[in-house]
């Protein structure tokens, strides 16, 4: 038997997270952790691979088409406006990009400020971190007095393998300083390495997956920003 | 092998290749690739989240939800990291797991005694995990675990029951299922390493 207060090791941890076993507060704190702990999220993936095949043995089952008809009705106002005539990727209008980049970031702030109030938390101030597109990549709010930022995914650049978007964050005296990676998908939560103020910069570099900089960016910065109030 | 069979490893292969194509086109809002992707995967998909949701309103809902994932999320497939059905049936029970957390909230919040439901006997196919190599690895190491602890492994990945359900449903006591999960995931974790 284990007592109750023998400390379990990250990866077991891990692993009750991809079983489904860690619940409730226990669960919370660890995604948390997981948010800013590379290599808790690495653990994770590892688990989640370890465990697919039990996948493997259910057996497929044929779903109605009615499921398939509302799919497609999902997917079709959101990307048929990004369909120029002559095709997306050689679309270059300055307007239409314009365009829809507000759309975007209408959608992208609707978003994330839903759910926020879904989880009980109001956010006092966003900032849009645009993609390779110039268009709404992921979305930043922050919660200053609770001392963390929640980043949404709306459409993250999409990197070769092994990069990653780094978030840094500007203190007083102009030092960079990691906050945390920006996710493929979904939202994350990551602690304010320091205390907000009004006229902090942040900024992302794009780095390597196995050599993250702990001090500097150790490549190009292509995103810079500041929060603005809400 | 009679001639002209295909060899089932060189299927399983073709087979990726093409869901890995499909999955780069719908990165690029390919929405035909899509729909074919839908086609070639859907039935397995809808067999994950039906085994764990067990009801057809419920894993309609959930499927639609796990394909919307999918769209949105084709451009951050790694094929180095799973095969496409392997990362697309993990989202789908991602999403199962998730609706029964919710529900279980709302039951909770409403007094309402919906969770538990029945849970049927057999979580883990007779015949194996046999269909990649890396099913038959996890269905060795799995042999090698206690059944009651293979029988919690299965109830908690496929069911989403906490420790205190698989508690009440085995008939156990609690730091018993607690010891049992975590020893036969260490002993999974060290049976499975290369």
């Amino acid at each position: 038997m284990i007592p109750e207060n023998e400390q379990l090791d990250s990866n077991t941890l891990a692993g009750e997270y991809v079983l489904g076993t860690l619940q409730g507060q226990e669960r919370v704190d660890f995604e948390q952790r997981l948010n800013a702990d590379l290599r808790l999220q690495s653990e994770v993936d590892a688990w989640q691979q370890r465990l697919a095949p039990l996948l493997d043995g259910v057996d497929p089952v044929a779903p109605p088409d009615t499921v398939w008809e509302r799919i497609s009705h999902r997917i079709e106002p959101d990307r048929s406006a990004r369909q120029a005539p002559g095709g997306f990727w050689n679309s270059l209008s300055f307007w239409r990009n314009l365009g829809m980049v507000a759309a975007t970031l209408v959608i992208a702030l609707g978003l994330t400020l839903m759910t926020a109030r879904q989880q009980g938390l109001e956010m006092d101030s966003v900032m849009v971190v645009l993609n390779d597109h110039a268009r709404a990549g992921w979305v930043v709010g922050a919660r200053a007095r609770d001392g963390f930022l929640n980043v949404s995914a709306v459409e993250p650049t999409e990197l070769p393998q092994g990069k990653v978007c780094q978030l840094w964050m500007e203190d007083e005296q102009g030092h960079l300083i990691p906050v945390g990676l920006l996710p493929h998908d979904g939202s994350r939560q990551m602690r304010l390495p320091t205390a907000l103020n009004a006229g902090n910069r942040f900024k992302v570099s794009v780095e390597q997956t196995d050599r993250l900089p702990t001090d500097a960016p150790s490549d190009e910065i292509v995103f810079e920003g500041s929060l603005t109030e809400i | 092998m009679a001639s002209g069979e295909i060899d089932p490893q060189e299927a399983i292969r073709l087979r990726n290749q093409e869901l890995e194509s499909l999955l780069a086109a719908c990165a690029l809002n390919d929405r035909k690739a899509f729909a074919r992707l839908y086609s070639l995967t859907s039935a397995k998909l809808y067999g994950v989240v039906l085994r764990i949701l067990n009801r057809d309103e419920w894993a309609q809902d959930c499927l639609q939800d796990a394909y919307i994932k999918v769209w949105n999320n084709a451009g951050s497939y790694r094929s180095y990291m799973a095969a496409p059905l392997t990362w697309m049936s993990t989202i789908a029970r991602n999403q199962a797991l998730d609706l029964i957390r919710k529900r279980k909230r709302e039951v909770a919040e409403s007094d309402d005694k919906g969770f538990p439901e029945q849970v049927d006997g057999a979580l883990l196919p007779q015949d194996g995990l046999s269909q990649s190599e890396q099913g038959r690895r996890l269905d060795n190491c799995l042999g090698q675990l206690k059944e009651q602890q293979r029988q919690v492994i299965a109830l908690a990945y496929f069911k989403g029951l906490t420790h205190d359900e698989l508690a009440a449903y085995t008939d156990t006591p609690l730091g018993t299922i607690k010891t049992w999960i975590r020893r036969g995931l260490e002993q999974l974790r060290r049976c499975l390493e290369p």
